[in-house]
């Protein structure tokens, strides 16, 4: 077999990063460590592998040393080249994506022309969250040209008791339009005694007639809107939950035989010796 | 690999070879992958392939003992063992017949120093009907030696189980992985076919636990963790409720005192 190329390690290495489940992208990168010690490529690589993986995901992390501090998100779209911005608090920061911290926290200027209409929907997304994400965290960012983005994430961790979880939802809307497009993505790890997944993904839109020039009514036209539709989702999750059960699970295997009894071996072994005894004679 | 999606088994399995080509035989013969079907060309029966029924690229067909593509020297159990096979193989076909009703499966047996070994596999997938695809894949791995007149078994199940389903409100949805579980048991050997019939019970036993188990894990646990993730209610109403509910108690609790 020929060996690959540092570029090619690199490739799957990344690959692999990028699968990290749910809490435990430290996990699959110091197995990946081991698997590809010594490998320059890898050390030069990883961090934006690494990167690649937060943003994706929306990693949220503490701006603070407290824990109980604020959670901030990292995105493709709140990033500034290297940095981050937390428009919030008007500051910027550079994320450390192999420890996960956040350094070198600036104040920072944003666009003050979307500001009161990004702050307000910030305001009803957080409100919203409260009511339905547990352990929400929620960052509402203006993108370029016009375009905002909200994205909420709510992730239980209980390794403990081998299982994690990840919510993601991310809102997107572009300038002068009035459809929204969600993408609403779940993932659930249980690995006590095994490796079972979840990854559900459903993409869904919303379009909001009111006035975006009225901020706060705005947001609670929109808010409204997507908390009807995470709902529909949700319920429909839960309900092809049960019909998987119901149906497809038990179409692949009945808990017992027809006969409603396990089966007599000796009596399946010796029809089948009597079966033999009967085409000899 | 056991943190990676089952979602995408195969895939990876074989980027992880790439990249370390020495664990290649470690590789295959520990991670479990959703079982291959061939047709066997000598009875036309279908029949499931896995590393234990492999040798090079050909695997061996337990109903006509032949291996594909045709190998001459091809790794073979022993006449006795062979016989052996033959039985387990008929009877987990009524085995599956009676759990599965459909599927397929095959039994491979190998010699060892002390007794023998073998699989036990069982696939079966389902009718996808209503957009809902499953797939269920049984690998009992065993060991059995002979203790006197008992015989003693070592056995290590994996069940691989997928779901897809797709709809309007709810996007694609995929919940699919394996469980592993593992039992040790001694049963008297009494007559000529007892190992298939210990054998038998015993992996009864274990798809019966395992099924149990997968119907919690899959269907409660993981359901659970989404709605703890996310509460279709509102967590502020629950919370207003939990606080009326404890000042209620605590009003009785005082009347209760006086």
């Amino acid at each position: 077999m020929q060996e690959l190329s540092a570029a090619e390690r690199m490739k799957a290495a990344e690959s692999f990063l990028l699968q990290s489940p749910p809490g435990e992208i430290n996990d699959v990168f110091h197995d990946i460590r081991t698997l590809i010690n010594n490998d320059e490529a890898l050390q030069t690589d990883v961090p934006d592998a690494l990167l690649k993986y937060h943003t994706e995901q929306l990693t949220t992390v503490s701006k603070s040393n407290s824990s109980d501090s604020e959670q901030v998100v990292i995105s493709e779209y709140n990033r500034v080249e290297d940095r981050f911005i937390d428009p919030r608090k008007r500051e910027s920061f550079r994320f450390d994506s192999i420890r996960q911290t956040v350094e070198d926290v600036q104040s920072c200027e944003i666009d003050e022309e979307s500001e009161p209409l990004r702050s307000a929907l910030d305001t009803a997304v957080q409100k919203y969250a409260l009511e339905h994400y547990p352990s929400g965290v929620v960052g509402v960012f203006s993108g370029s040209e016009g375009a905002l983005h909200i994205c909420i994430i709510d992730n239980k961790y209980n390794p403990a008791n081998f299982w994690n979880g990840r919510w993601r939802s991310v809102w997107s809307k572009q300038a002068n339009d009035t459809t929204w497009k969600g993408l609403i993505k779940v993932n659930v790890h249980y690995y006590e005694d095994g490796n079972v997944q979840l990854e559900n993904e459903r993409e869904v839109e919303v379009t909001i007639d009111g006035r975006e020039e009225d901020h706060e009514a705005y947001g609670k036209a929109l808010l409204k809107q997507i908390a009807a539709q995470e709902k529909t989702f949700q319920l429909a999750l839960n309900e092809a939950y049960d019909e998987l059960a119901e149906t497809t699970f038990k179409g692949l295997r009945r808990a017992l035989p027809l006969t409603r009894n396990k089966l007599d071996w000796n009596k399946i072994l010796n029809y089948r010796i009597g079966n033999e005894l009967g085409s000899r004679g | 690999m056991r943190r990676l999606p089952p979602q995408n088994t195969e895939e990876n399995l074989a980027k992880l070879i790439d990249l370390v080509p020495h664990l290649a035989d470690d590789l295959l013969s520990t991670v479990d992958q959703p079982l291959k079907v061939r047709r066997c060309k000598q009875t036309g029966k279908d029949y499931l392939v896995c590393d234990y029924n492999r040798d090079g690229d050909a695997y061996r067909s337990p109903w006509s003992n032949e291996y594909d593509p045709a190998l001459a020297d091809g790794a073979q159990p022993s006449e006795k063992l062979r016989l052996l096979e033959v039985t387990a193989n008929e009877a987990f076909d009524t085995y599956r017949e009676m759990y599965f009703e459909g599927g397929i499966s095959s039994v491979y047996l190998w010699d060892l120093d002390d007794g023998f070994a073998g699989v036990v596999l069982i696939k079966k997938v389902g009718d996808g009907v209503r957009r809902m695809k499953g797939a269920w894949d049984s690998i009992h791995v065993f060991e059995a030696q002979e203790r006197g007149r008992m015989g003693h078994y070592k056995l290590t199940s994996t069940v691989l189980l997928y779901m897809i389903t797709n709809k309007q409100d709810l996007g694609n949805m995929n919940l699919s992985g394996s469980m592993t579980r593992q039992a040790e048991q001694e049963m008297p050997l009494d007559g000529p076919s007892a190992h298939i019939a210990n054998i038998g019970r015993m992996v009864e036993d274990m798809e019966m636990k395992m099924r149990n188990l997968l119907q919690e894990v899959y269907f409660g646990k993981t359901k659970d963790i989404v709605n703890d993730l996310r509460s279709v209610g509102s967590l502020r109403e629950s919370e207003r409720n939990a606080h009326i509910q404890r000042e209620l108690v605590g009003k009785l609790m005082e009347r209760g005192s006086r």
